[in-house]
């Protein structure tokens, strides 16, 4: 076919209208790229068939070209979304700060607390052994004046052994200075009273035999060393102990004499 | 005229490209579909898919395979067929027969005014009716010649030659 057979036979613009088959479009192709006018003659039809379509439809709304462009190029919303990204990492490093923060004060308080418990326990500590040695030494200058006066030279010592009906076990044992009128008893060996009884100790002249009261053992059970320090004694050639009712008797209950000894 | 250039660039994903095609195809795009909906709210949907398609598969077309502009007719046309189907039209089929671009002409008031077209509408409207069919169901409905031969009950030999002189008689209306 030559040029004007082509545009005479009205494939052209079936080719326009995109009803040709495959075939006959690869044709028409081929005849507009070696005759011009046969190209010529499509580009005409095509811009009548342009124009047509374009005058029997109303005006073509400005929202539509919106509406594409936001479908296809919403690029502002990626953006955005990256912004809110980076925005979160911000957060979760802060937080993350916060909640170490928050960690490393809770350890720090418990360890302050925990030293703080330490160092009350240790104070304590510190003023019961402080105590302790305290009492030791008070302990230890009591016996030591005990000692003293035991060693003095004016010191005579009386032992008062049980006396067998009532208390064959019993003894005890007197360190009598005459100088200063003192004795020092120590009643280790002696049970202790029953129930609303109480010591009493006697000095005895021999000739004739006179008792005077020289003390009770009040507190028996209370004394840890059971060494009673009395005064005021008179001249004495002896020593005895009765178990009396509660506040003492003016004369012995020789029934319940428990130690009886001589100087 | 064809813009190859632009479609070159439309092809590279050039976003001015695709705008300024946008203004060069869009109207007689819409023309399509419009004859093909006759709604001009489905038309507006339908004319977006032709386009985000026209963007998204630039790449499939080729100067190889025929004009840019049958490209985006068959696109156009196809999409406006989907969607009446899809909407269920009841009287779709009916609407293919009964409304074409001459009645669309005479019913519409909101159409393009523009003073260089006056002419042609009026040699549209003074079309022999036979040409307006052929015309409406070739070019704006896709229809082959055989089924235009059958749709309209004459000769396939001579359906082909009718169209030529029927576009013929608009191109002279037009000045050329």
């Amino acid at each position: 076919m030559n040029a004007q057979e082509y545009i005479a036979s009205g494939n052209l613009e079936l080719f326009v209208y995109g009803t040709l088959s495959e075939a006959e479009n690869k044709k028409i192709i081929a005849a507009m790229e070696k005759y011009p006018e046969v190209k010529e003659e499509v580009e005409k039809i095509e811009k009548t068939l342009k124009s047509l379509a374009e005058e029997v439809a109303p005006k073509v709304s400005d929202n539509v070209w919106v509406a594409i462009n936001n479908k296809i190029f919403g690029g502002g919303t990626v953006k955005q979304l990256e912004t809110v990204k980076t925005t979160n990492w911000l957060a979760i490093l802060g937080w993350a700060a916060s909640v170490l923060l928050i960690i490393g004060l809770f350890w720090m308080f418990n360890q302050n607390a925990t030293l703080e418990s330490e160092l009350v326990e240790n104070q304590k500590e510190n003023q019961e052994l402080l105590e302790k040695i305290i009492s030791t030494e008070e302990s230890l200058a009591e016996t030591e004046s005990l000692l003293n006066i035991l060693r003095d030279k004016d010191i005579k010592a009386v032992n008062l052994p049980g006396h067998a009906p009532v208390a064959p076990e019993a003894f005890a044992k007197v360190f009598y200075n005459e100088s200063t009128k003192t004795v020092h008893l120590d009643a280790r060996g002696l049970p202790e009273p029953p129930e609303g009884m109480v010591y009493q100790v006697w000095s005895l002249k021999m000739d004739p035999l006179t008792p005077t009261s020289i003390g009770l053992l009040d507190d028996f059970a209370s004394i840890d060393n059971k060494v009673f320090v009395l005064q005021d004694i008179p001249e004495s050639e002896g020593f005895g102990i009765t178990l009396e009712p509660a506040g003492g008797s003016p004369t012995p209950t020789l029934e319940q004499l428990y130690t009886l000894g001589v100087i | 005229m064809q813009p190859d250039e632009l479609i070159t660039l439309l092809q590279n994903r050039d976003q001015r490209a695709f705008s300024k095609l946008y203004e060069m195809y869009s109207e007689s795009t819409y023309g399509i579909i419009y004859n093909i909906v006759l709604d001009q709210d489905l038309a507006d949907e339908v004319l977006q898919d032709v386009f985000i398609k026209i963007w998204e598969k630039s790449s499939t077309y080729s100067t190889s395979k025929g004009r840019f502009f049958t490209w985006i007719l068959n696109i156009a046309r196809n999409a406006a067929i989907d969607k009446i189907r899809s909407k269920s039209f009841k009287n779709s089929k009916k609407n293919l027969d009964a409304d074409n671009f001459v009645h669309i002409l005479e019913d519409q008031t909101n159409l393009n005014q523009t003073t260089d077209t006056i002419g042609l509408r009026a040699f549209v409207k003074a079309l022999e009716p036979l040409c307006r069919k052929v015309i409406d169901l070739l070019y704006f409905k896709g229809f082959t010649q055989v089924e235009a031969s059958e749709k309209l009950d004459i000769p396939l030999g001579t359906i082909k030659t009718r169209n030529r002189n029927c576009l013929k008689s608009l191109r002279n209306s037009m000045g050329e």
